[in-house]
């Protein structure tokens, strides 16, 4: 059942929200939420109207969340119809051609292709709470961007990445549906797709007798934003006789009134993972690293935060282990790639306005500039501290 | 003085056996073969979609490989160059599931 107080935070949340709330009304006790909590956007994105960033927050006035206490509970028959198991029995039966059209592309990409079908296809009550197709101009994720947003990552390994995820996205449609499909095109189905990657969890039980759950949109449980220092948990939990499972989310420490509440996508996920798969990068990301391109012996000089933070940073310049680790490379060779992709990294950053299609309009607080912009600092300041190290 | 040669000595094979000679391609493209082989493995372990899709699709590998086993080495120049094509598509969606 779900409390009065979430119910009316999502009529007030826009379209999404509207859609989440009629979803989750249908869904009557397979869906309970703590009456503690409610839906509001993010503050820094209150002023923008196309990108509806909701987010999970303590009500303010009621006496915060403790520590193990209950906020959601979804039953099985409300997360089961979006999951990847679904997905892809009820491909082999309706459509077995496409999950062998699928399999051809890469073993295992079935289960993608068959949940993005069935959301475009079937679950129509959970993808319009989804971030629409059309009509969004900026979306956040990679997957969707155009040629001139992509350019902006150049400098960075994000770009070769996301230019080969593009690739495979596309071959996969070809090779599936055919070129000149209408009835799904490109942009449908790699929407589809990236709204897998970036929804879709994965949630494991402690309970050795019920397998864990690969894959599955958990309505209402993907408002939870990311924190590395997350203050909830989902668990995946089975009644008595293992019959079947729940999902439910758990405060991890006491929640004060007002603050968010939110759960970690990874514990151990660079900028460039966060901004491939979700679209944001966090400010000052400890996973963070660089791969330096020595191409005089075809090998890479890779340096992460922890590397800088032990042997870099200046109070431990003259350690005995950083003359180590520098003694290691070709120190000339190292000044020189630094060099080079410090220099691309500057020229992206003053080409930027340029580069943005619909000028400085198109850039004013949009999320997904400002994830790129903190991916590009996160590279520079380790390019930086090497640099200072072998120097 | 008979000279005995003990139904064991390793001699009287040696003169019967065929010597054959391999092309360096033979030797390079084994050697490509074998680095595609360790590479899919190797990808196929860091996918995170549960136990058992990661036995498939060791299995799956395997398979192709002994597919094609009977070959000549000489002649597989077209299947390698689709191998790394699949193999980048596998590494992609391993990266999808990371």
């Amino acid at each position: 059942m779900m409390s009065c107080s979430f119910r009316n935070s999502l009529v007030g949340s826009g379209r999404r929200g509207e859609a989440l709330r009629a979803l989750l009304s249908d869904a009557k006790s397979s869906f309970v939420a703590s009456s503690n909590v409610v839906v509001r956007r993010e503050e820094e994105e209150e002023e923008q109207t196309e990108e509806e960033s909701l987010g999970v927050f303590v009500a303010s006035g009621s006496e915060g969340i403790k520590i193990n206490a209950k906020i959601f509970t979804l039953e099985k028959d409300l997360y089961y119809p979006l999951s990847s198991a679904f997905a892809i029995n009820s491909a082999r039966t309706k459509a077995p051609r496409f999950v062998e059209a699928a399999k051809r592309v890469a073993s295992g990409f079935e289960v993608h292709a068959s949940m993005a079908l069935n959301l475009l296809l079937d679950s129509s009550s959970y993808r319009a709470s989804c971030p629409p197709l059309t009509g969004q101009l900026d979306p956040s994720v990679p997957l969707l961007w155009d040629a001139s947003q992509i350019a902006l990552l150049r400098g960075t390994p994000t770009f070769e990445s996301v230019v080969t995820r593009k690739t495979f996205v596309k071959n996969a449609h070809a090779g599936i549906f055919g070129e000149e499909n209408k009835a799904v095109s490109y942009e449908m189905f790699a929407w589809a797709i990236s709204t897998v990657l970036s929804r879709a969890l994965s949630v494991s039980s402690e309970n050795k007798n019920i397998d864990s759950l690969f894959y599955s949109f958990i309505p209402g449980v993907d408002l939870l934003n990311h924190d590395a220092n997350a203050n909830c948990e989902i668990r995946l939990v089975s009644n008595k006789n293992n019959a079947s499972t729940s999902i439910e989310v758990y405060a991890i420490r006491d929640i004060e009134n007002g603050e968010e509440c939110t759960i970690s996508y990874g514990n151990h996920r660079s900028n460039d993972e966060l901004l491939r798969k979700y679209g944001f990068c966090v400010p000052n990301n400890r996973n963070d690293s660089i791969d330096v391109r020595l191409r005089a012996s075809n090998t890479f000089l890779k340096v992460d935060r922890k590397t800088v933070d032990e042997l870099f940073l200046e109070e431990n310049r003259s350690g005995q282990k950083q003359d180590d680790f520098v003694s290691k490379y070709n120190r000339n060779e190292v000044l020189d790639s630094i060099a080079e992709q410090k220099a691309t990294l500057d020229e992206v950053a003053v080409r930027e306005p340029a580069l943005l299609k619909g000028g400085e309009e198109r850039s004013v607080g949009k999320k997904w500039l400002r994830a790129i912009r903190l991916l590009r600092k996160g590279q520079y300041e380790l390019l930086d501290a090497t640099e200072r190290a072998f120097h | 003085m008979f000279f005995v040669v003990p139904h064991f000595c390793p001699y009287d094979k040696m003169s019967t056996t065929k010597t054959t000679t391999k092309s360096l391609q033979h030797f390079i493209n084994r050697t490509n073969v074998l680095t595609l082989y360790r590479k899919a493995l190797r990808i196929a372990s860091q996918t995170k979609s549960g136990k058992e899709h990661k036995q498939e699709l060791f299995g799956e590998i395997r398979e192709q490989f002994e597919t094609h086993k009977h070959l000549k080495t000489d002649d597989i120049g077209h299947l390698l160059s689709d191998a790394r094509l699949r193999l980048r598509a596998l590494r992609e969606l391993v990266d999808m599931t990371l």
